[in-house]
């Protein structure tokens, strides 16, 4: 299985060149998810959003999860995943996530759940701001500690389900 | 002395990306959790409330309550990338 991850402040080319992303020979798909930078959420402009991100955890997570698709949908699988940190403009690429397989179901399938793994676990945050010039961190998802040689342990008290699950969106955090 | 870098809106403490806290013969993350509560108390946003909703690791894993202590860790709130 090959694997890249980076989260870096560099803009993400269009194409991602060969050294970091190839599928192997006998696969027959690669599916490309492009994350853009949106201008409106919940009904307010967005002018520009900002990501910061605790690196070296990010990068280490984004392995993990790309490790979790590998073994659900194949070990042949190549993944490149890419996230930007800064401050990026409407319209450009905060995340990429490209993904190739011999067939494309497994490729849609550990694409998406990449995109939805990373938005709940990679240390990484987005600050909106507006056109009004006010500027908010966005709420988010809470992370918590695992213990790998058992299960999972939490630093604290809460309810959620853990990755590798089903698939599915996970049940609401439950934080008062 | 250790170091705890901030992210997210944990930034909005101060200008510089990290704090330096004494343990106070802290030794778990789950005491550092209560010195770093007494530290926010007087912050311009909620941030002990910010806190009980984060978690604290270092540079390969999101640690527990019951981890011990290192010289520099990280505070993260809820996460919201993508």
């Amino acid at each position: 299985m090959k694997v890249f991850v980076q989260v870096t402040d560099q803009e993400i080319p269009d194409v991602l060149p060969t050294e970091i992303f190839s599928p192997e020979s006998s696969h027959g798909g690669e599916v490309v998810f492009r994350g853009l930078v949106r201008n409106v959420n919940h009904g307010r402009q967005v002018s520009a959003l900002s990501y910061d991100s605790f690196v070296p955890l990010a990068e280490a997570t984004l392995r993990e999860i790309a490790a979790e698709a590998g073994s659900r949908w194949g070990e042949e699988l190549c993944f490149a995943v890419i996230h930007r940190t800064g401050r990026l403009e409407i319209g450009e690429a905060a995340v990429v996530v490209a993904v190739s397989s011999k067939h494309r179901q497994e490729a849609f399938a550990a694409c998406e759940y990449m995109i939805a793994e990373l938005k709940m676990r990679a240390p990484i945050w987005k600050k909106e701001h507006y056109f009004d010039g006010e500027s908010e961190w966005l709420q988010g998802h809470a992370l918590c500690g695992h213990d790998r040689a058992h299960g999972h342990v939490h630093g604290h008290s809460h309810d959620h389900t853990h990755a590798p699950s089903t698939g599915q969106t996970r049940a609401g955090e439950s934080y008062a | 002395m250790m170091t705890i870098r901030l992210f997210g809106a944990f930034r909005n403490l101060q200008s510089e990306p990290e704090i330096t806290i004494d343990p106070q013969g802290a030794s778990t993350v789950g005491e550092l959790r209560t010195l770093l509560a007494a530290k926010f108390a007087g912050a311009s946003f909620d941030a002990v409330s910010l806190l009980s909703k984060s978690a604290i690791a270092n540079d390969r894993e999101v640690l527990s309550d019951a981890s011990p202590l290192s010289d520099r860790l990280a505070l993260l709130p809820p996460v919201s990338g993508g």
